[in-house]
């Protein structure tokens, strides 16, 4: 059995009837993005990201984000050391290859931006010292939308670093009732074999860069994009085109194409455009995924 | 997808390249009028500018509304001060060049730009009105051009494209219309009528004037405006006899020759001899009323019909010739009357102001005795200028009150009209009826146009006396004073501070640019300003119309326009998307095509595999077939660059596809079963990969 289906397999043993969102998060993933896990309490979203961590292989820190979180708590501090009367580094949670940020939304901005360069740059600066986080590394950030009481919204920045953001919702009929059968599922977890592993995820990275891409396909994608920095006020990014483009063909290799066609754009679509898109009226993103729908529609694909 | 909205509260400002256009188009019209505005029209139009232009880079402060008024107000009173109305070509121009100045100030909505634009328009059509001349047309497409580039930037607001592309797309719309141009031009029938005319103005002449005093003038100016230009059906008359025959002086006063209008009733009639000569004359704007020809015409113009020969042979048309005008006549160069002359001509050709030039009547008395009869007495005068000393110049010096004697007895120098004046005043003075008679003398051959061409620089004047029982006869003083005046080069005669300049003048390369020019601006001026009713209708005879009517012009004009309305819209024809010119793309449109009367055809977003899997769903036993055809080509077309032998198996593949059940409309009937034809090639089944749509 292909790895890539192994894992898939793995995943969805744990996370049931959510195939369509588990496949998003591997492509994330495996297009090298970060990931936010976007819902309501209790509907797994923090057992997803811990399934992820367990079946890649990684090495995962969780951390727990609170109001009164400081910086230091993600990145780590210096302390003094009396005998060698020098600074020393004690790395915080950050220094892992999957941080589950559990909760973004609930730590001050001041806390939330600790988190930036590292998503960002893939390192961590501290006292002038820059300290590259390890490979692969991953922020995996559950959080509860804005109307929840005693969170702080994402700005738009950091929103913006974030590859995909996922929504599970609430399981299907046939699934809630295998839940409310089988019982705890973090049980479940301790049981879920590491499919593969930190070397094997930076390997499938590698692959997902050499799925093929036309000239035709790079045409829709940029008519996407342009299209929506046309009819939007908040449009697409560079940034987003070019993750779009790579979870595209993440896509592609997790379903077997060995290039990358336009309905594997569409599929990835929504769950890259929809944070990042904002309306010219200003409203807030809540009609993300719909205005990531119109824009699909809106633009004819190349045949 | 959200409507953007179309009306925000603040207008966003026009892109720079736009308002540039604009101003430029504007400054443009404002400049193509400087010759007929009021001074103070560009100043104003050129500082209105400078503070638009400025406003691109500072937020304009609009002066305040009861300002505006005011000066607007103020500008209506010069313009009613300066002209004295507000009515015609020169008014008018003014006040709506002061008035889209001030519209300029008050700018803000794209809509206040439009009438700025709108005026810049009005201003361009104003100054072709008066301007008709070809240097300008040059200046009016490029006035167009910018202004239509305009249009186009203000159209797009504030996606407005950059200059160059709003030039480009003007000048492909400027193409595009031109044919129209040449079909409202030919089709759109000439009326003619006052209701069409330009109002008059009141500007002054130029050229041959209603009087003459020679001892005014110290210095001929050689103006090489044009006067008319002459196009012969046959052979040209001598060199020496191209008369044309301007306004006739009649009233003396010892200094000054008025033409005067007496209604002295018809000429005597007249007995043509000689060759006759048919010709075509268009004379220049000359602000009066008496139309140029040569020597003595038979009849009057046909295009001219209120036209009328008067008492002295001058074609006389009621309307001032404001506007070029040709028509055609036939002359004589000879012609004689047995009649007498009638009393009233007689004393008004013999009028001499009493107790001037004693000097001069005391010669003509001398000489009278001394011949018999009147054509001695003419010979005795001319021998008179042939021998005394006199000379030809055109810097003369001023002459005092009494100019025929100060001429005759002092300066002996003199041009056309110094001799004419004293040779028709010895006339007088011996009792044979003359007068003095303006004109142009000669003309130049233009080879390019083949037509004779005569310049404000060819006027001259001449004496026509009578003789009993042979009529009025011309004589032509200055040819006895100075005869190469008629023959050779009058350049010759300036002083040599012009001979540098002359000489370049002369070079053969310059006369040829010039004559062509000249060639060109008089077919331009015939064929097109020139073009009114009677052309048209024969234009349309030469068509093969003989049924001249308004009717036979509409149809022809809606013709044309609808051939060419259809050209334009088959060149906007919606084309096929770029990228899918290749067989692989017709090869899958062919197989959309196929399958259009099973589903609903692929909407413009829908991917080729979703397309195959909607069919597929509607009929079945189509699925795979179907979905494996869609995935095909989405390789074919998104993966590496295939080789012509899978391009052609698809190709195939699609031809093959054969739905042997003719299959009933999906749209009418439901349950209709189609089938898959066994004769499709064999897919390579694929990994089936599900793709879900969340």
């Amino acid at each position: 059995m292909n790895p890539l289906d192994e894992t898939l397999a793995a995943i969805e043993r744990v996370i049931l009837g959510k195939g369509q969102q588990v496949r998003l998060c591997l492509t994330c993933l495996l297009a090298r993005g970060h990931l936010l896990i976007e819902d309501v309490p209790g509907v797994g979203k923090t057992t997803l990201a811990h399934c992820l961590a367990r079946v890649l292989g990684l090495e995962w820190t969780r951390v727990q984000f609170t109001s009164d979180m400081l910086p230091a708590d993600i990145i780590g501090v210096s302390i003094f050391d009396r005998d060698t009367h020098k600074f020393q580094f004690r790395r915080g949670p950050v220094f892992t290859q999957l941080l589950l940020a559990d909760e973004v939304n609930r730590a001050s901005p001041k806390a939330q931006s600790a988190l930036l360069e590292a998503m960002e740059e893939r390192q961590v600066s501290v006292d002038g010292v820059t300290y590259p986080l390890p490979e692969p590394f991953y922020v995996v950030a559950t959080q509860n939308p804005h109307e929840q009481v005693g969170t702080y919204g994402l700005p738009e920045s950091q929103l913006d670093r974030f590859l995909m953001r996922v929504t599970l919702g609430y399981p299907d009929r046939a699934s809630e009732r295998r839940v409310l059968l089988q019982g705890e599922r973090r049980e479940l977890l301790n049981d879920t074999p590491a499919v593969l592993s930190g070397a094997e995820v930076l390997n499938l990275q590698l692959r997902v860069r050499l799925v093929h891409v036309a000239g035709a396909l790079l045409d829709y994608v940029q008519a996407l994009v342009a299209r929506s920095r046309l009819e939007l006020a908040l449009g697409l990014s560079p940034r987003a085109a070019q993750g779009l483009l790579r979870a595209a063909q993440a896509w592609a290799l997790i379903h077997g194409e060995s290039a990358v066609l336009p309905e594997h754009v569409q599929m990835v679509f929504p769950a890259i455009a929809a944070h990042r898109l904002e309306t010219r009226q200003g409203e807030a993103a809540t009609h993300g995924s719909e205005l990531a729908d119109a824009l699909i529609k809106a633009v004819p694909v190349p045949v | 997808m959200n409507a953007r909205p179309l009306i925000a509260d603040v207008p966003a400002p026009l892109p720079p390249p736009s308002v540039w256009l604009l101003l430029g188009g504007f400054l443009g019209a404002v400049l193509l009028n400087v010759h007929h505005t009021a001074l103070w029209c560009l100043p104003l139009a050129l500082a209105a500018v400078a503070w638009r232009a400025r406003s691109l880079r500072v937020a304009p402060r609009l002066p305040a509304r009861c300002l505006r008024i005011g000066v607007a107000g103020l500008l209506t009173l010069a313009v009613l001060v300066g002209f004295h109305t507000l009515n015609g070509i020169e008014a008018g121009s003014s006040l709506l060049v002061a008035m889209a100045t001030l519209k300029l100030t008050e700018t803000v909505r794209p809509r206040d730009w439009l009438i700025v634009l709108g005026a810049a328009m009005f201003l361009l059509l104003a100054a072709c009105l008066d301007g008709p001349a070809l240097w300008r047309l040059p200046l009016y497409m490029a006035e167009l051009w910018v202004l239509c580039g305009a249009l186009y930037g203000l159209g797009a607001g504030a996606d407005a494209p950059p200059m160059a592309a709003l030039l480009r797309r003007s000048a492909l719309s400027l193409a595009l219309a031109l044919p129209f141009a040449v079909l409202l031009f030919l089709f759109v029938p000439r009326l003619s009528g006052s209701f069409w005319a330009i109002p008059q103005s009141d500007q002054a002449f130029t050229g041959l004037g209603d009087e003459m005093s020679p001892g005014s003038i110290s210095q001929l100016t050689q103006s090489a405006d044009p006067a008319l230009r002459v196009r012969f059906d046959g052979p040209l008359p001598p060199a020496a006899q191209r008369y044309w025959r301007g306004p006739v002086l009649h009233h003396f006063d010892g200094y000054t020759w008025r033409r005067l209008r007496p209604d002295l009733g018809r000429a005597p009639p007249l007995q043509f001899q000689g060759p006759v000569y048919d010709y075509e004359i268009t004379l220049e704007p000359t602000q009066h009323n008496i139309l140029i020809a040569l020597e003595l015409p038979q009849g009057v113009p046909d295009t001219l019909p209120n036209a009328y020969p008067n008492f002295d042979y001058q074609l006389i048309d009621p309307a001032p010739v404001s506007r070029a005008v040709s028509y055609r006549l036939q002359s004589y160069l000879q012609h004689r009357t047995d009649e007498p002359l009638s009393a009233a001509v007689r004393r008004l050709d013999l009028q001499l102001p009493p107790g001037r030039n004693p000097r001069s009547v005391e010669l003509a008395q001398s000489l009278r005795a001394g011949a018999h009869g009147d054509r001695a007495y003419v010979d005795a005068v001319l021998d008179y200028l042939r021998s005394g000393d006199f000379s030809y110049t055109r810097e003369p010096p001023l002459l005092n009150l009494d100019s025929v004697d100060d001429l005759l007895f002092r300066t002996r120098q003199g041009f056309c009209g110094h001799y004419a004046s004293a040779f028709v005043m010895l006339m007088r003075a011996g009792g044979v009826p003359a007068r003095v008679v303006t004109g142009y003398l000669g003309g130049i051959w233009n080879r390019y146009g083949e037509y004779l061409y005569i310049t404000q620089s060819d006027a001259h004047a001449w004496a026509e006396v009578w003789l009993d029982g042979r009529g009025w006869i011309r004589i032509d003083p200055t040819a006895v004073v100075a005869p190469g005046r008629l023959t050779e080069e009058l350049d010759d005669l300036l002083p040599t501070a012009a001979a540098g300049g002359r000489l370049l003048l002369n070079s053969p390369w310059i006369v040829n640019t010039v004559q062509a020019w000249q060639g060109l601006s008089a077919w331009w001026q015939d064929e097109f300003i020139g073009f009114n009713f009677a052309r048209q209708l024969g234009l349309l005879g030469r068509l093969g119309i003989r049924n001249h009517d308004l009717q036979a012009l509409a149809l022809l004009l809606a013709a044309g326009a609808g051939i060419w309305l259809a050209l334009i819209a088959w060149g906007l024809r919606p084309r096929a998307q770029p990228g899918s010119d290749d067989g692989l793309s017709r090869s899958w449109h062919a197989l959309e095509k196929k399958l259009r009367r099973l589903a609903p055809p692929r909407a413009a977003y829908e991917c080729p595999t979703d397309y195959a899997a909607r069919v597929g769903r509607a009929h079945p036993e189509l699925s795979a077939t179907l979905a494996a055809l869609a995935r095909r080509y989405a390789r074919l077309r998104y993966g590496p660059a295939p080789g012509a032998a899978q391009l052609e198996q698809f190709r195939r593949a699609v031809r093959l596809l054969r739905l042997r059940h003719r299959p009933g409309d999906y749209r009418t009937a439901s349950g209709s079963r189609t089938r898959a034809s066994s004769s499709a090639p064999p897919m390579k089944n694929t990994s089936s990969t599900r793709i879900d749509r969340r």
